[in-house]
This record gives C-alpha cells, structure tokens and sequence, in this order.
C-alpha cells in the first residue's frame, strides 16, 4: 500500500530526513517511536502533503501512485488521512459543515454519489457514538473551546467519516487522560480492517497498549535505526531512549 | 436636472420643496432650515476632510445620483417582503418612505410609527428628539439628512417592553438618494433588537441614513445591519446613540454586497456604567468599500465600550477602519477596547486602521489593535487534509474569521441569517 524508498527531506536550512524506507502493507497496523526532533511529525505532514518540505531524495508512493505529485486534497481523496499532533480550531464552521464539505469532496473523487441529508446525519451519528461524542458536538464550531481530548477524539471521528485506507496517526495520545486514551484507541481498534493500515507516530509506549501494533519502528535523527515487533517498544520503555543513539541506521 | 457638486445644487431650492408641501410642526420646519444653512457652510465633504480620507464621496454621486424629492412614489408587491422572523414586527420602508408597519404581532410597550407620520401628527416625543443629538454636529452629510429627510420611522419602547423588529429597506432603483431619518427611544429597562435588511429591485440605490438613539437608565438595544442589496446600492448609515447608566447600545454591521459601505457611528457613554458594543464585519471584493468610522465618547465612569471590527478583502476592494475612544476626566474605570483585522485575500486589496485615543482620565483600560494577514497556512492545509480543495478550503476559513464577529449576535435566528448571507458572498453552500 505505501512504500517509502530512501526519503531525504529538508526544512530551509535543515535536512530531517535522511533516508527513510518503510512499507506498509493493508491489514497492517504499524508504530513509530523515537525522541523528540527526530523527524516523526516531519513524516506524517510530508505523506499528507504539507507545504514547507523539500524533499530531495526518494520515493514515496501510495498504491502505485507518486503521491509527492499530488496536492494534500488529492491523497486525502485517495485514501490518506492524518490525524493531527495540534487540531486547528476553525470557529463559526460546525463539526457537521466541516464533515459535509469534506466526506462530498471525498466521494465525489471517488465516484460516488453525494449522500443524503438523512444518510450523513446517520453516518455521523453512527461514528459519534463510536468516539463517544456527545449530541451537541454536531453542532459545535470545529475544535472550538474543544479539551485536548477532545480534539483528539474529533481526529479519530474524522477518521471515522472519511473512511481512509491509511491513517497516520501523529501523537494522537499525547495530552490524553486515561479515559480519553481508552476511547480513542477503542475507535481506532473498531476501524481496523484486513483492507486498511494504520501507521501510529508516538513519543511513549503507552497507547500501545490499548492499539496492538504489528511492526514497531524505532526513529532516530531522521532515520529508522530499528524495526521489531511490539516487544521493541517494551524495550525502549525499559531502556529509554539514550539507547537508540548508539544503533546504526538500518539500511 | 441637479448635478450633485456643491457648486451647481441649488440646495436652498430642494429645501424650500419639501417644506411647501410638508406638515411637519414649525419647530422641526425651522431645525430643518437651520441645518440647511449648517450644511452650506460645511459643504459636500471632500478628501481633505480627515474622516473621508479614503471615501471620495464624489466618485459614487456622480454615478448619475441626485438629492431632492423623488417624485414618483414606487410601489411595491408585498410577496417581495421578506417573511417577519419569528415574533417579529416588521418596519419597511421604499426609498426612505415608510410604506407599512405590520404590527400584527405587536408587543407591548412599542409604539411604532413612520416618522412622517408621527411628526405630521405633532408627537411630541418625535418633535423634540428629531435633531436632538444628530443636530449641531460637525458632519455636513447628517445636517443634510435633517434638512431633507421626508420620513423615516419612530420606535418608542415603554419602560420594561420588550421589542423585535424587523426593518426592511426597500430600494426601488430610482437614482434619487434617499434620506430617511430614525428615532428611537427606549425607557428605563426596555429591549429592544432590530435586524435590518436591504432588498434592491432595481440596478442601483443610494441611501444616507440617521439615526438617533436615546437608551435610557438600563435599557438595551441590539441593532444587526445585513447590507445586502446587491451591486450597485450605496449606503451611508449615520447613527448617533446617547447611552445612559447601565444601558447598552449593541450594534452589527454585516456589509457584503454593494458598492460603497459608510457606516458612522457616534456613540455618547452619558450614565455611569453604560456599555456600547460596536461590531461589523466586512467582505469585499471588486471595487467594494467599506468605511467604518466609529467616535465613543466616555463622558461617565465605568463604563465599556469595545469595537470589533473585521475585513475579508478580495480583489481590488477597500476596507477602512476609523476608530476613536474619547475618554473625558470624569470617566475613571472606563474599559475601551478597538480591534481591526483585516485578511487580505488579493495583493490589490488595501486595509486601512487609524486608532486615536483620547484620554482624559487616569484610572482607564484602554487598548487599541490591528492585523492585516493572509489566510493562514496551517489552517488551510488542515481542511485539505480532509480533501477539501483550495478553493473551497479558503472559503470556508474566511467564513470562520467573519463568523467570530457575528457569533455575539444574541438572537439565534438572526445570527444563522448572518452567516447564510456570509456564506453566500463566500459562494459556500452546505
């Protein structure tokens, strides 16, 4: 489904990246771990398509597609959804404007008739209750006044109502009581399907233990130096993050 | 036919009209005469008068506009009438001619009535507030409009009553400018809420518009301006408040479609602790201007006043902000606040900010603030993450930076109205 060759990308004055390869597969539901400043956001905001990036080496593609040629509207129409590490508040557009304008942007890429009034209000009610979000959410300016939590819960219903076949997943945890931690990962595990991937960015192992990753991948300076299954995250918890320092990049 | 320049309009003619056929009592007749010979000495303002600066009256007169007497009396079908929001009285007035009052849901304590009416009947409440606070002013235009004006309406809310209406401007297309004039009074702890709209039947309109406000102890006042007649309507809105203690005078200028937007705004803090609220929100495109000119007078401690002022500028459009807090020596604890901000969604567009503040007192919070930015592009790239195109995605964020003024908006149906006419300048259709 995504296949990542070699990415160098810069920031002006800067090179994050250095030479990142990843590839995920449907079904999958993979981590990325690793210190702060490492270039984990960096990787979600490139594959959404955020403007500020260069890339001057590698490949990204999306089932066969170059997604680097696309515009973030376009991979969000093919099946590319990024959960935000900061949501933006956007006040005077309601959750339920906002999801309209989106999921008919959506459909209408994909060749499918627009819904109906009854049918939305249905998928959103359906995919509210899955988030746990209360009635009046509906009508709520976007993220306005929203708790960190609450935010978060927003990214995973709009999750939810889009319907991607990959999701990345940045720091969706972090800023996230208990609770709303359970919640969120419940979403997540819900949505999980043989036909999607997930690719989960995080600082700390605590949200996966609520989301079961099948690879987890350890970042370090712009590089993925090790990749494992769920065990290695258990082991960075237990040695800390000094310990990827010292591991080679994994060619 | 009358060329509007200074030079070649025989006002004192256009005068000497009106009050050959008018019924008005002598002493409005003879305030009329007074302000008439006030205007000539003002004359037509010009660039070189510091408050119209960036609005060259004279570009939008010469379009073909003329002041005097329209002689032929429009009429109108009443399907063109905008349904009465809920609970709602409805005021319309054609061409500054009051033409119907429909009262049928009528509230207690409000008295309406068209001004030519209420002044042709001798009301006495209506003689002496006409020209009671617009009249002596520095401003050539309003001593014109107390000169000319021929009608207008009357809105006189008992203590306590309770009031919503509906004021429909109706603009028939004649080039004739049309100068209604409004009163209003609200006793001890009346509210009363206004929401004005404007329907242009023909291609073009100009209207210059006074009102003069008097908000007795406690009483309130929210007045939202939808001014949406459409390409080719001109409006000058002059308005001068006089707020007593604890009383607050609300005001919301939504400017979308139409040429030029003139919105004065002379709001006199007169009792301890009395509050204005001053919002307006402009989105422009094309050669629309906007030109906002707002004087609060703090003549008595405590009170707030805030302006709130917002500009979407396209094309090659003009958004100007004239803001001024005068805070006299007896006014301490006053808390004045102005903001402008302006997006400037065309490099051709152009945002204009000049704050004065005039303080006398010393024990104040007064503060004062402008943008002029672009859209941002982290917002946007968030909205296209969901796959809205850039287009739409723009859109729906200059709808959001406009909806946060028209958020305090306290009736909920008028406020979904504002941001449907928001929306449809916006071309957002959800």
């Amino acid at each position: 489904m995504l296949k990542i060759n070699n990415l160098h990308v810069n920031v002006p004055g800067r090179q994050i990246l250095k030479g990142l390869s990843l590839e995920i597969n449907p079904g999958e539901v993979h981590a990325i771990m690793g210190p702060n400043g490492t270039g984990k956001s960096t990787l979600g905001n490139v594959l959404a398509g955020k403007d500020g990036y260069e890339i001057t080496e590698g490949s990204i593609e999306f089932e066969g597609i170059d997604l680097m040629e696309l515009e973030p509207e376009e991979r969000a129409q093919l099946g590319v959804f990024l959960a935000f590490q900061y949501p933006v508040e956007i006040p005077g557009v309601s959750n339920a404007n906002f999801l309209k304008a989106s999921v008919a942007e959506v459909r209408k890429a994909r060749g499918l008739e627009p819904l109906s009034a009854g049918d939305f209000l249905k998928l959103m009610r359906e995919k509210m209750a899955l988030v746990e979000m209360k009635k009046d959410f509906i009508s709520r300016a976007v993220n306005v006044g929203f708790s960190g939590g609450e935010k978060k819960r927003n990214e995973i219903f709009q999750m939810a109502m889009l319907d991607p076949k990959l999701a990345i997943l940045d720091e969706t945890d972090s800023g996230l009581d208990i609770d709303a931690l359970r919640i969120v990962a419940n979403g997540v595990n819900k949505l999980r399907t043989k036909d999607n991937a997930f690719l989960m960015i995080t600082h700390y192992q605590r949200l996966l233990d609520y989301i079961i990753p099948d690879y987890v991948h350890v970042m370090y300076d712009g590089r993925i130096v090790r990749s494992g299954d769920k065990s290695l995250a258990l082991e960075l918890e237990e040695k800390g993050y000094d310990w990827v320092k010292d591991l080679q990049p994994v060619i | 036919m009358a060329i509007a320049t200074k030079e070649h309009i025989d006002f004192k003619g256009l005068l000497a009209a009106h009050l050959s056929v008018s019924k008005f009592p002598e002493t409005v007749k003879s305030l009329q005469q007074e302000a008439l010979a006030q205007f000539e000495e003002m004359g037509l303002p010009g660039m070189k008068h510091e408050e119209w600066k960036y609005t060259y009256l004279q570009k939008y007169l010469k379009k073909g506009f003329q002041f005097g007497r329209n002689p032929e009396t429009a009429s109108i079908k009443s399907a063109a009438l905008p349904v009465a929001s809920e609970d709602a009285m409805q005021v319309v007035l054609l061409d500054g001619k009051c033409i119907a009052i429909h009262a049928e849901k009528a509230q207690e304590g409000i008295y309406l009535s068209g001004l030519e009416q209420a002044l042709e009947a001798e009301n006495v409440l209506a003689t002496d507030l006409f020209g009671a606070l617009a009249h002596g002013s520095k401003q050539a235009l309003t001593a014109l409009n107390l000169a000319l004006c021929e009608d207008g309406f009357f809105l006189h809310a008992a203590p306590g009553a309770q009031g919503n209406i509906d004021l429909i401007f109706l603009h028939s297309g004649s080039p004739y400018i049309s100068q209604p004039h409004i009163l209003i009074k609200l006793e001890e702890g009346a509210d009363v809420h206004i929401q004005e709209q404007h329907i242009q039947l023909g291609e073009q309109s100009f209207q210059h518009l006074v009102s003069e406000v008097t908000l007795e102890k406690s009483a309130r006042l929210e007045w939202v301006k939808i001014q949406d007649a459409g390409a080719g309507s001109h409006l000058i809105d002059t308005a001068y408040a006089q707020v007593e203690s604890e009383g607050l005078f609300k005001s919301m200028f939504i400017s979308l479609s139409g040429e030029l937007f003139r919105n004065n705004q002379y709001i006199n803090i007169h009792g301890t602790a009395a509050d204005a609220d001053l919002n307006g929100v402009y989105v422009l495109d094309g050669d629309q201007q906007a030109d906002n000119v707002i004087v609060v007078r703090h003549q008595l401690p405590e009170g707030t006043s805030n302006q709130l002022f917002k500009g979407i500028l396209d094309g090659k459009s003009t958004g100007v902000f004239n803001g001024k807090i005068i805070v006299d020596q007896d006014a301490q604890k006053t808390n004045a606040f102005q903001s402008n901000k302006n997006i400037l969604v065309s490099h051709e567009a152009a945002a204009y900010f000049r704050p004065q503040l005039e303080i006398f007192a010393d024990d104040v919070k007064c503060s004062h603030g402008a943008t002029s930015s672009e859209i941002e592009d982290g917002e946007l790239f968030y909205l296209r993450a969901r796959g809205i195109g850039k287009e739409m995605a723009r859109s729906l964020l200059m709808l959001a930076y406009a909806a946060d003024v028209v958020e305090s908006i306290s009736k909920a149906d008028v406020k979904q109205q504002a941001l449907l006419s928001i929306e449809k300048k916006l071309k957002l259709n959800f």
